[in-house]
C-alpha cells in the first residue's frame, strides 16, 4: 500500500453554490478534506448532499466559488482549462453513474481513447488497453459497442477506461446506482481489488450501505457539509 | 481516431445523414451545372468570336488605336497600316501562328433596284481567312473566291439582314458606293455571291463581305486596316499577343497588338453578365447548403450534449471536440460532394443524349446547344467549396461546444 500520509487531494475551505432563477443553493459550504495516496474514501450522503458537487471539483470540472482543491500539490483553479484536461486525461480516472460510454465505440475502443488521447503509440494502447480489460473481467467483450453489452459490463469497461492510463485517483460518481444489487456489489468488489492490487487511490461517492459498510473510509455529507469522517480499524 | 469518430457518429441517424448528403449533393451538382453550362457558353461564344471573323489577334496602326479598339468603329477611317506585307511575313515566323490576312474595315451605302441601305463592310483575303480557321457562315449561295477579282468582276457576300433590307439573293448585283481615302465618292457593283450570318442580328443587318482587292480598288489605296492573326492553339493567344508586340516593335509604323477580347466587347458582357448570375445562383445554394447542414450539426450536437460532457471529462480538449464538429462536417461535405459530382456528370451525358437546344439568347440568331463543359477541375473546385461551406456550416455548433460547462453537459438528458 501508498504511503498514507501524502495527500493527493487536499480540499481547503471549499464552497460551491449553484444559482437556479434567482435563487442561490449552496451546494458545498467550506469542506475540508484529504485524501492520501492509496486511501479509498467513500463520500456518503442523501442526494442533494454534495456528493457529487466535491468530486465534480475534485476532478476540475467545476470550480469552487471560495477555497482551494489542490491535487499533486497545485491548486486547480490556478491551472488553465487545457492543464485541467491534461491532469484529467493523464493522472485522473473518473467513473459516473450511468456508465457514459462512446455508443460508436466498442469496449476496446471506449477503453483506447484515453490513451490515443494521451498520444501513446498504437502498440502501447494494444498492451494497455488488453491489461485493463483483463483487469476488469473483459477481454472476450472487446470487439463489442455499449449497446450490446449488460449495464455490469458497461461499468466495468466504462472502470477499465479510467484505469488504463495508469492514473493517480480514481473519483467515481455512483458507480453502483445504476446495477442491480448483486451486480453492483461485483462491481465495489472489482473497485475494493484494484485499490488492493494497484494501489490506485478511490474517491466514490455512493448512498449504497454495502459499500459504505465495507469501506475502509467513509465521509458523510449533509446540506453541503462534511458531518462525519470515519476510518475503519485497520485489520 | 477522431475521423472515426465522425464517420460512425454519422452513421448514428442515418436518415438525418442522408437528407444531409443530398441536400450537399444537390448544392455540389447545382454549382457543378450551372458552372458547366457558363464555361459551355462562355467557350462556344469565344470559338464563334475568333473563328467567326476576329481571329485570335489584329495588328493595327498604333494611330487608329486612338479611334477606337473595336473594328466595327474605325471603319470610317481610311486604311493606315504601309508595307503590311512585310509586317505580315514577320509574324508568320512567329511559332503558334497559323496564318495572318489582311483586312480592310469601311462603310458606306449599297443600293439595289430600289432600295438603299447603309452598311460596314470588310475587305479580306478569303484563302487567307481559311487558312486561319476563320468560317463566314453561310446561309446561301457560296462564299467570295479565293483569287483576287478583276476590275468589273467584284464580288460581294451579304449578312442575311442587310440582303433582306435591299431585296437581294446570290446571283443579284448591287452597288456599293463608298467615300475614297482622298474624300471623292465611288461606286462599284457587285456581284452577290452568297449570304451570311454573323450569329448575331445586328451584325447581320449591316455587314457585307468582299475581296480585299476589290476594297482596296473602291477605296483607291493599297493599304490595308489591319492584319488578322490566327493561331494554332487559342489557349497561346496571349503569349503570342506578347511575343508579337515585341516582334513588331521599332519599326518605321508604330503598330499595336489587340488580343481578342479586347475587341470583343459583346462578349465582355456577356461573361459579365453570366459571372453575375453565377454567383447569384452560387450565393444562394450555399447559403441553402449552409443553413440546411448547420441545423442537422447543431442538432447533432445537441443531441450528443452528455457525450461531449463525458468527453471533456475524460480529457479531451475543446479543441479536439471542436475538430471532431469539424471532421463531421467534412465528411459530409466530402459524401455529398462525391454525389454531387456524380450527379452532375450524369446530367451532363443526359444532355447530350437528348440534343436539347436552348432559345437563342438576346441580339443571337441561333439557338444554343444545352450542354455542359466540365473539367476535372471544377470536380476538385466542388468538393473544395462544400468543405468550405460545411465548415462555415459546423460554425454554430463548435461555439455552442466551446462554451458547454462540462457539469451542465454531464447531467443533460
Amino acid at each position: 500500500m501508498s504511503d498514507q500520509a501524502t495527500p493527493v487531494f487536499a480540499v481547503h475551505e471549499v464552497s460551491r453554490t449553484y444559482a437556479q432563477g434567482r435563487v442561490h443553493v449552496p451546494a458545498l459550504v467550506g469542506v475540508n478534506l484529504a485524501v492520501a495516496a492509496g486511501e479509498f474514501v467513500v463520500l456518503a450522503g442523501p442526494s442533494g448532499s454534495g456528493k457529487s458537487t466535491l468530486l465534480h471539483l475534485m476532478a476540475g470540472l467545476d470550480q469552487p466559488d471560495h477555497g482551494q482543491v489542490v491535487f499533486a500539490g497545485t491548486d486547480l483553479a490556478a491551472l488553465s482549462e487545457d492543464e485541467r484536461s491534461a491532469i484529467r486525461r493523464l493522472k485522473l480516472g473518473v467513473v459516473f453513474q450511468a456508465f457514459n460510454l462512446v455508443p460508436v465505440l466498442t469496449a476496446y475502443e471506449n477503453v483506447e481513447y484515453g490513451l490515443w488521447l494521451s498520444g501513446a503509440p498504437r502498440t502501447t494502447r494494444r498492451a494497455r488497453v488488453d491489461r485493463a480489460l483483463a483487469a476488469v473481467g473483459l477481454s472476450h467483450r472487446s470487439a463489442h459497442r455499449p449497446d450490446h453489452l449488460s449495464g455490469g459490463e458497461r461499468q466495468r469497461v466504462a472502470i477499465a477506461r479510467a484505469l488504463v492510463n495508469d492514473p493517480v485517483v480514481i473519483l467515481a460518481d455512483e458507480p453502483t446506482a445504476s446495477l442491480d444489487s448483486v451486480t453492483g456489489l461485483q462491481i465495489v468488489q472489482l473497485l475494493f481489488d484494484l485499490n488492493r492490487g494497484l494501489g490506485t487511490t478511490f474517491v466514490l461517492a455512493t448512498h449504497d450501505h454495502a459499500v459504505m459498510a465495507r469501506a475502509p473510509r467513509v465521509v458523510t455529507l449533509a446540506d453541503g457539509r462534511i458531518v462525519s469522517d470515519r476510518r475503519a480499524e485497520a485489520p | 481516431m477522431l475521423p472515426l469518430i465522425a464517420l460512425r457518429n454519422l452513421a448514428r441517424n442515418r436518415r438525418r445523414t442522408l437528407l444531409a448528403v443530398l441536400v450537399v449533393a444537390a448544392g455540389s451538382a447545382g454549382l457543378l451545372v450551372t458552372a458547366g453550362f457558363v464555361r459551355y457558353s462562355f467557350d462556344g461564344l469565344s470559338e464563334a468570336i475568333i473563328h467567326g471573323g476576329l481571329g485570335h489577334i489584329e495588328v493595327i496602326p498604333a494611330a487608329d488605336l486612338a479611334e477606337s479598339v473595336l473594328p466595327g468603329e474605325r471603319a470610317g477611317r481610311p486604311p493606315g497600316m504601309n508595307q503590311w506585307a512585310d509586317v505580315r511575313a514577320a509574324i508568320e515566323t512567329q511559332p503558334q501562328v497559323r496564318a495572318a490576312g489582311a483586312v480592310i474595315q469601311f462603310a458606306g451605302v449599297a443600293t439595289h433596284d430600289d432600295r438603299t441601305a447603309s452598311f460596314v463592310g470588310a475587305g479580306n483575303e478569303p484563302e487567307r481567312m481559311r487558312e486561319m480557321d476563320i468560317e463566314t457562315r453561310l446561309r446561301a449561295g457560296s462564299g467570295l473566291p479565293d483569287a483576287p477579282p478583276a476590275q468589273g468582276a467584284d464580288a460581294a457576300i451579304v449578312g442575311v439582314g442587310l440582303a433582306r433590307a435591299l431585296g437581294v439573293s446570290p446571283g443579284d448585283t448591287m452597288t456599293v458606293i463608298v467615300s475614297t481615302v482622298d474624300g471623292s465618292l465611288n461606286a462599284v457593283d457587285v456581284r452577290v455571291t452568297g449570304l451570311f450570318s454573323t450569329g448575331l442580328q445586328e451584325l447581320d443587318a449591316r455587314m457585307l463581305q468582299v475581296h480585299l482587292r476589290t476594297a482596296q480598288r473602291v477605296l483607291g489605296t493599297p493599304l490595308v486596316t489591319s492584319l488578322v492573326v490566327g493561331l494554332t492553339d487559342d489557349a497561346q493567344a496571349g503569349r503570342v499577343e506578347a511575343a508579337l508586340q515585341t516582334a513588331l516593335s521599332g519599326r518605321g509604323q508604330p503598330l499595336t497588338v489587340l488580343g481578342w477580347e479586347v475587341r470583343a466587347p459583346f462578349y465582355q458582357q456577356v461573361r459579365g453578365l453570366y459571372l453575375g448570375i453565377f454567383v447569384f445562383l452560387g450565393t444562394i445554394v450555399a447559403l441553402l447548403v449552409v443553413l440546411s447542414a448547420a441545423n442537422t450539426l447543431l442538432m447533432s450536437m445537441l443531441e450528443r450534449t452528455r457525450e461531449f460532457g463525458t468527453l471533456l471529462a475524460i480529457g479531451t480538449t475543446r479543441r479536439q471536440l471542436a475538430a471532431l464538429m469539424m471532421l463531421e462536417a467534412n465528411w459530409l461535405a466530402l459524401g455529398g460532394g462525391a454525389v454531387g459530382c456524380a450527379i452532375a456528370v450524369a446530367v451532363s451525358a443526359g444532355l447530350d443524349l437528348l440534343g436539347i437546344k436552348m432559345p437563342p439568347p438576346p441580339g443571337a440568331v441561333d439557338p444554343v446547344d444545352l450542354a455542359l463543359m466540365m473539367l476535372p477541375g471544377d470536380f476538385l473546385w466542388a468538393m473544395v467549396v462544400m468543405a468550405m461551406i460545411l465548415s462555415v456550416a459546423a460554425v454554430p455548433a463548435i461555439l455552442r461546444l466551446v462554451r458547454l460547462r462540462i457539469v451542465d453537459a454531464l447531467g443533460h438528458v
